[in-house]
């Protein structure tokens, strides 16, 4: 059996946990856990440094896209909305008008940030840099990154409660 | 301002905060490292509510629209060039007039989905007149209340549309979206890679965004995990030439050039991890029969081959090795 396999079996009770704590349903996390076997079984061979790590990160970021697309489904009418040519054949136009304001939010504090603390929240968010590089590429230190991207986070944070 | 509301919420600042030290720490946490960090999720219902709400303020970054600007008319003389400007914090005229929404497509009970696997293809025939051929490895799908309209989720396909100016025929791939004007042209996609290349007639590449407009020999190139676009040249006959085994590779990685092959005809190439990141340009006629085609797929990327059960492994150097 795969080498990832067997890790994957290894620490499937806290990856068990950790999609039950962030998708608050028990149900939903065996379903994810489901899709990430899955990935892991048609994953080609290869060595990974850390297939532990691995894991995690990717079932975190299973239950991160679950979560983000449970919020882009238009709540009351169940309906997912469409990129479609026509506004005029959107169901919900409200629901259009909200999305469309909190990224324009968005979009307005990426602006209003320093540049430097947009640059390294990109190359965090967009490219996955790791700390070590971002730091190289603005010249600063990798605690000097860490603050940015937490100022960065902190910002867009506060934004989403509002 | 932002002072304020943190005064205000008291102990949730200090959850806050550790949210977000927590997040910055997912590219570099080892096991042990995660596990206490589900156990920070478990220890109150603040750290998961919190932690979830992070998730979606970084969510709403994947929406921002990057801002990709196009090499200048002096390029268009043959050379591809690549010059990319990434989205930095300020948002340009283009990027707002982009920043129309994009959400899931609908999964409803109307979308066909064509799939095909790898070495196989497939030919669509659309009620309009217009014909699709498939190339292995391929997922599309439309809405067949919108058949004019085609999401190219992965893989490879050569359209040839008929044309229609009251409805007009749209091939759409993640965010990036190609406009027929009356042509044939071929769409990949790979994972964060995209191309179109314009074998008759014109398309219009990001319709709402750039608009580019691509004639007959012209092909586009976007790399969107470097937020990278590459204008170049491509001979007219050799647009889709995956259907008679003809490959072109501009610059191309073997890694790449070996899972396009895989898709394509099947094969099974295992590149050395030295040989993985090696560029490569040149252009090779595949017949789909693995035996045949394998020492030339050797030669081009100047490797030397051998067999290894259903899989053909390549390694460094020149010479070939039976």
């Amino acid at each position: 059996m795969g080498g990832l396999k067997a890790v994957f079996l290894e620490q499937r009770p806290v990856l068990m946990r950790l999609m039950t704590a962030r998708l608050g349903s028990a149900a939903d996390a065996e379903d994810l856990l489901q899709d990430l076997w899955l990935k892991v079984e048609t994953l080609p061979e290869q060595d990974l440094l850390n297939p532990e790590a691995y894991l995690f990160r990717v079932a975190a970021n299973l239950a991160a896209d679950r979560r983000l697309s449970m919020a882009r489904a238009v709540a009351r009418d169940g309906l997912w909305l469409s990129a479609q040519p026509g506004s005029e054949e959107f169901p919900d136009a409200e629901a259009v008008l909200i999305a469309r304001e909190r990224l324009a939010q968005v979009e307005a504090a990426l602006a209003a940030m320093p540049e430097r603390m947009s640059a390294a929240l990109r190359m965090f968010r967009i490219e996955r840099l790791p700390q070590k590089e971002i730091a190289q590429s603005l010249g600063i230190t990798v605690s000097g990154v860490e603050k940015l991207l937490k100022r960065a986070y902190r910002h867009l944070f506060d934004m989403e409660g509002t | 301002m932002v002072k304020e509301a943190v005064a205000l919420a008291g102990i949730s600042d200090q959850i806050a905060e550790e949210a977000i030290a927590w997040h910055a720490r997912h590219g570099d946490m080892d096991a042990a490292a995660w596990h206490a960090f589900v156990e920070w999720l478990e220890a109150d219902p603040r750290h998961g509510a919190t932690f979830d709400r992070l998730v979606m303020a970084d969510g709403v970054l994947s929406d921002v629209p990057a801002t990709v600007s196009l090499p200048t008319p002096a390029n268009d003389r043959g050379t591809p060039g690549w010059r990319a400007t990434r989205w930095i914090g300020g948002v340009t005229a283009v990027a707002a007039a982009a920043a129309a929404v994009f959400m899931l497509l609908p999964a409803g009970p109307d979308i066909q989905t064509i799939q095909t696997a790898a070495g196989e293809t497939r030919q669509v025939a659309l009620a309009d007149g217009s014909r699709i051929e498939v190339a292995g490895g391929s997922r599309l799908q439309f809405d067949r209340a919108h058949p004019r309209q085609i999401t190219v989720e992965r893989g490879e396909a050569l359209f040839h549309v008929r044309h229609d100016a009251a409805d007009p025929f749209v091939v759409r791939s993640g965010k990036l979206e190609v406009l027929d004007v009356g042509t044939v042209f071929n769409v990949m996609r790979d994972g964060s890679r995209f191309s179109v290349s314009v074998a008759e007639g014109v398309v219009l590449f990001q319709p709402r965004g750039e608009a580019v407009t691509l004639k007959a020999g012209a092909t586009l190139e976007v790399r969107e995990d470097k937020q990278e676009v590459r204008l170049g040249k491509l001979d007219p006959g050799l647009v889709g030439g995956w259907r008679t085994g003809r490959l072109s590779f501009a610059d191309s990685r073997v890694s790449e050039i070996l899972d396009e092959i895989q898709r394509l005809y099947g094969t099974k190439l295992v590149a050395d991890p030295d040989l993985s990141a090696r560029r490569v340009t040149g252009m090779i006629t595949l017949s789909g029969e693995a035996r045949r085609d394998v020492p030339h797929i050797a030669s081009l990327i100047g490797a030397n081959w051998r067999a290894d059960g259903g899989r053909w492994i390549l390694s460094p150097g020149g010479e070939n090795r039976p």
